[in-house]
């Protein structure tokens, strides 16, 4: 008898994306989590509460914390059926939808004083400094050039993309078609960029993405987006298409949403709480898409 | 001429870490210039043309790929890296971390581990540490002794969890226990010594190493190091492993001397378990690293160093006065160590505090003073490059010894600095070249002060005592015969200096 898991925690877009479809294929199983590609070619992660929610996650409780998706019978390539508010999956568990909540983040907090924020970016750019995985593109915020040959190719690249963004971020008040330009070179040059199945460059920009909305640069953000948008449909992965279509829309993750209102309200429990979650997403996509925020929340004339 | 072979695999799921892995262990075999593993996104694949790894076969791999690319001296160098990183992605495929569908199984839960292998009897955890003592419960209530590997464990946890397997004739080793020998079996970070009579208990894992491997190179051997966590003889744990620990090794016919290596207990956690000592009929050597004089019981010896402790086990007499290696008088007056075994420092704290030193260090042995930074041309400085506040985020040294290297390079800078006390940790899940890194970077400075080293290891260990000493030797470090001696050593070097 198949076992019987319940999803407590759905996203947004993931919570439609199942709505619609029928039946989906599962296109990766790693320890924590599983991608079901929809018959609308949409993309929904079902994971244990440790990934943390988000517009394309679903949160699902399984008995054995330790268990990986794999001991619970799950592969690449097994078929999905979805209807009557559950994912039953081929020869493996079904997941209930019915006691699911749908996961919104809260509406973005005003900012308190540009001297509390300010403050609060040069913390967390120093507790990144001191715990930032080697890997990734926070190192590059910091200018921290590694060792490995391969590994500086890959920094220097970033590290010139980034520092336009950087720059165009700066010059906001007073955007013109030449920064725009280059800032659109950049956007798209750091696409599918680094390591990680959501490669680091794709992190960034969702940090950019959602950080950019909060401040209520909301022009500048469909900027970004728009030229994102313009990338070629190979120029990254499925999984992180799937999260730069929720950036793209100001949708972010659980613990990002909490790092950004955490530095926006002044709030160091919340950023406390937001950093420790993007600390436990993935290897460096945490600390990517922090970094990308910081892109944009350093600027001090907010 | 350079050959450039580059292999796609569809479906691979690694994370970007094991991907690394795989990639600096390619790149560091010889012939290999450049390796490296990615998703072929096109961004990825520009990276990889620049970097001169990329052929027409990496160039035709998509978003969903990923590109195992190798630049090497000859084509037998490529093909046998090439070789080499099929075998290390598929070992990852295959172990929890990969995580990828397809995988050969492994059991992911206690339970499942015991209906694979019904005659285990000790479960070695290493989760986060807010499930290990879910984790720990689960296996002691399947009747397995415990090893906690995990940190960051609460201590009313750890209390718990000891009550419960003592009271349950179990012991718990732990929680960041991170060396143990079970039954001659090293487990976690130990070391490949020969089984023998002595048993080890240890609050401290580098204290475990330099002990066990002390006592092997001596000629001795160990049947069972049991390590006990860090926080058992504090006062809010009592000891419990500690004592149940003595009772095991009691009652184990084939150990004939106890060894117990711990930081200076509070007093009355020493008293109780001197007291339990007392009762035991075999020798037992005492090492509380730290302490002042101790009364001992009829049937213990206390030693005061990691060095003293491995004598005493062995029945031999340790050396006291060492002039040192011959290599004229140092440049300047300050000694700068620079460990990666918090103990090995703590033990060279003693050492050189003995003969009059005034020392700073971030983990100061009682009577040496405490630094929070890290200057290390203002005093005699020792630090614990393992300790916590230098591996946020970064590997450990004895698993990465490059996080050691800018403290390197920074006191081969400072003239003031006369000696650096280094010391190279061997064994099981330390890395795997550790001195020929330290040689490799010397042998780049222009300017270096006096360079004393000890290492941990045996022969027998994955990296090999003798060649790492020679890697070490021929880079001009001086290698001393244990952490002790180096610190001797050191003293010697800079004696009679105006400071």
């Amino acid at each position: 008898m198949s076992a019987t898991i319940p999803i407590v925690s759905i996203g947004r877009r993931a919570a439609e994306d199942v709505t619609r479809a029928r039946r989906a294929d599962v296109v990766g199983v790693f320890a924590s989590s599983f991608h079901l590609e929809t018959d609308a070619g949409r993309l929904v992660c079902i994971g244990h509460p440790r990934i943390g929610n988000g517009p394309v996650n679903a949160l699902a409780v399984w008995d054995d914390d330790l268990a990986t998706c794999a001991a619970l019978g799950l592969h690449v390539g097994q078929v999905a059926a979805i209807g009557n508010d559950e994912i039953a999956l081929a020869g493996g568990p079904v997941f209930r939808l019915d006691a699911a909540k749908v996961w919104m983040w809260p509406a973005w907090p005003v900012m308190t004083s540009r001297q509390a924020q300010a403050d609060l970016c040069d913390e967390v750019t120093a507790y990144v400094r001191d715990t930032a995985p080697a890997e990734g593109l926070a190192r590059v915020l910091l200018g921290e050039e590694p060792r490995e040959r391969l590994a500086q190719v890959l920094f220097r690249t970033a590290q010139a993309h980034v520092a336009t963004l950087r720059g165009w971020c700066d010059g906001l008040g007073g955007r013109d078609r030449a920064s725009d330009a280059q800032a659109e070179v950049a956007a798209r040059g750091l696409v599918g960029l680094g390591p990680g199945l959501t490669p680091s460059g794709d992190d960034f920009l969702c940090g950019m993405l959602v950080a950019l909305r909060a401040v209520g640069e909301t022009k500048a953000a469909e900027d970004l987006g728009f030229w994102i948008s313009r990338a070629p449909a190979d120029a990254t992965t499925r999984l992180s298409r799937a999260f730069l279509a929720a950036a793209r829309d100001g949708e972010p993750t659980e613990g990002l949403y909490a790092a950004v209102a955490g530095v926006l309200a002044a709030d160091a429990r919340l950023l406390g709480h937001g950093l420790e979650l993007l600390a436990a997403t993935g290897h460096s996509s945490g600390w990517d898409m922090l970094a990308g925020a910081l892109a944009v929340l350093a600027r001090r004339e907010w | 001429m350079s050959v450039v072979v580059n292999e796609i695999r569809t479906g691979v799921y690694l994370d970007s870490v094991a991907l690394m892995r795989v990639s600096r262990e390619i790149a560091a075999r010889e012939g290999v210039e450049e390796a490296g593993l990615m998703i072929g996104t096109p961004a990825n694949r520009a990276i990889l043309r620049d970097a001169g790894v990329l052929n027409e076969v990496g160039e035709t791999a998509g978003a969903g790929d990923l590109v195992i690319a190798v630049r090497a001296q000859t084509a037998a160098a490529a093909e046998a890296a090439m070789a080499e990183a099929r075998r290390l992605i598929d070992r990852g495929r295959a172990s929890p971390s990969g995580g990828a569908e397809g995988a050969a199984w492994r059991p992911r839960t206690t339970r499942a581990a015991l209906q694979a292998l019904p005659e285990a009897n000790l479960a070695l955890i290493s989760v986060p540490g807010d499930f290990a003592a879910a984790e720990a419960r689960k296996a002691l209530d399947r009747g397995l002794d415990v090893m906690i590997f995990s940190d960051n464990v609460p201590l009313a946890d750890e209390v718990a969890l000891k009550q419960r397997a003592r009271a349950a004739g179990r012991i718990v080793m732990g929680p960041d226990c991170g060396t143990a020998i079970i039954g001659g079996v090293p487990l976690a970070f130990a070391n490949a010594v020969p089984r023998g009579d002595i048993g080890v208990i240890g609050a401290s894992g580098t204290g475990i190493q330099e002990v066990t491997c002390l006592v092997a190179r001596l000629g001795g051997g160990i049947l069972h190091a049991i390590g006990t966590g860090g926080r058992d003889l504090s006062a809010e744990v009592g000891a419990i492993t500690t004592l149940t620990a003595l009772d095991m090794l009691e009652a184990d016919a084939a150990t004939r001397t106890i060894v117990l290596i711990s930081k200076p207990p509070a007093a009355h956690i020493a008293r109780a378990v001197l007291d339990r000592v007392a009762q035991i009929s075999k020798p037992c050597v005492v090492c509380f690293l730290g302490s002042g004089e101790l009364a001992m019981p009829a049937n213990a010896r206390l030693a005061r160093t990691l060095e003293d402790a491995a004598y005493l086990a062995t029945g031999r007499t340790a050396p006291r006065a060492d002039a040192g290696p011959t290599a004229g008088p140092a440049r300047g007056p300050l000694i700068c160590g620079l460990f990666s075994g918090g103990t090995l420092s703590a033990e060279a704290q003693l050492v050189l505090a003995d003969a009059g030193l005034t020392l700073r260090s971030n983990a100061p042995v009682p009577g040496v003073a405490a630094i929070a930074g890290d200057d290390l041309g203002a005093g005699h400085t020792l630090l614990d490059l393992g300790d916590d506040e230098f591996t946020r985020g970064r590997p450990h040294p004895m698993i990465e010894p490059a996080t050691r290297d800018a403290f390197v390079a920074r006191a081969c800078g400072e003239a003031r600095i006369g000696v650096l006390l280094v010391d190279v940790v061997l064994g099981y899940g330390a890395h795997a070249d550790p001195g020929g890194h330290l040689a490799d970077q010397l042998a780049g400075l222009a300017s270096r002060p006096i360079v004393i080293a000890s290492v941990t290891g045996t022969d027998a260990d994955p990296q090999g005592y003798a060649a790492q000493v020679a890697k070490l030797a021929a880079a001009g470090v001086h290698v001393a015969a244990s952490n002790a001696q180096a610190a001797r050593w050191a003293l010697a070097a800079v004696a009679g200096l105006p400071r």
